[in-house]
């Protein structure tokens, strides 16, 4: 536990623990609003998102939208999946294909980075970070401390 | 004069016809039949395009690309038809329908857009005891504004939904369709970065 309100860091031994750390946010989360999930190549961000969509009883198939761009999902909410990693900058045209993701879904934005601060704010920003082997360092930033309060 | 105006902003799309100020034909579909719909009033009236004098636009608030699509049309309009236009907010047009109705248009992400114009939270918008709240904000978030002492007519009211005519009738300042600009509320749209 970290003594910083509202960033919460946790060490995660497997894929498993990283859903499940993802389930617990996302229990928390109402439609409307926009986590984004950081980390390197292969760091588990799309594994985070799964372990959200899971909890939010999304049933399909949770992959990477890298060339898609987006998915959206029908669980008990409406789940949108966006991957900027092939942008550079979010342009005016671009936004028009964009925006629709962020109506009436919980939003989960993988390499928001590339976005260049043209997306609506997060709720969380998670950040996933390689600690050996399987491990994972997982960082949860949000504005509202509560919303954190006991995710483990 | 013939008068054609269109609003896509939001997801029922309204289009009329109009004859020095009389309403000859007036429809409601969706943003993407926006071109069918105002042939078809054309052709109800026995006119061709060329008959066109101007064009009145609704500019939102509404979605970033339903705003657009009915700029696109106006634009694409008057530049083929050689016609002036105007555009007319969509709150604007709305309120217009009945005097003292505050329009209340859902914006998704459990936001709205009212007068101003600004994207707010159903539960911060400031309601006089007994407005009369009309749009598909007012009909999303009924419970809220009920309870703010507020009043929304049944779902199925025809004020909740944009009419044609009514832009057209607010209609005052005609002139290059390019100098109409949609309006989009949200902060995004601030800070989109140029490529």
């Amino acid at each position: 536990m970290r003594s910083d309100p509202g960033l919460l860091s946790l060490a995660s031994a497997s894929a498993g623990e990283t859903e499940a750390v993802a389930a617990q946010l996302a229990a928390r989360l109402e439609i409307g609003e926009v986590v984004t999930v950081s980390g390197e190549l292969g760091s588990g961000k799309t594994t985070f998102v799964r372990g959200a969509c899971r909890a939010l009883g999304v049933v399909a198939p949770v992959t990477s939208p890298t060339f898609t761009i987006g998915h959206r999902y029908h669980g008990r909410v409406d789940v949108s999946h966006l991957d900027l990693f092939r942008f550079d900058a979010v342009a005016m045209a671009d936004w028009g294909d964009l925006e629709p993701y962020f109506d009436d879904a919980i939003v989960f934005v993988e390499w928001p980075e590339r976005g260049g601060g043209s997306l609506p704010a997060p709720r969380v920003e998670v950040s996933i970070e390689h600690a050996g082997q399987d491990r994972r360092r997982l960082r949860l930033a949000a504005a509202e401390p509560a919303l954190l309060e006991g995710i483990e | 004069m013939l008068v054609l105006a269109f609003d896509t902003a939001t997801d029922v799309a309204t289009s009329a016809v109009l004859r020095d100020g009389e309403v000859l034909g007036e429809r409601t579909s969706s943003p993407s039949t926006v071109l069918e719909d105002l042939d078809a009033l054309l052709r109800g009236v026995d006119a061709a395009p060329a008959d066109v004098d101007a064009l009145v636009v609704g500019t939102g608030p509404g979605s970033f690309t339903s705003t657009r699509i009915g700029l696109a049309v106006a634009r694409g309009l008057a530049l083929a038809l050689e016609v002036p236009a105007a555009g007319v907010s969509t709150l604007d047009a709305l309120a217009s329908a009945r005097d003292g109705a505050f329009p209340i248009i859902d914006a998704r992400r459990r936001e709205v857009f009212v007068d101003g114009p600004r994207a707010v939270a159903p539960d911060d918008l400031e309601l006089e005891h007994g407005a009369l709240c009309i749009g598909s904000g007012a009909i999303r978030y009924r419970a809220t504004i009920e309870r703010k002492g507020a009043h929304v007519p049944a779902d199925d009211d025809p004020l909740h939904v944009p009419r044609a005519h009514l832009h057209a009738a607010l209609a005052h300042e005609f002139g290059s369709a390019e100098e109409i600009q949609p309006i989009y509320v949200r902060t995004p749209d601030a800070k989109v970065m140029q490529r």
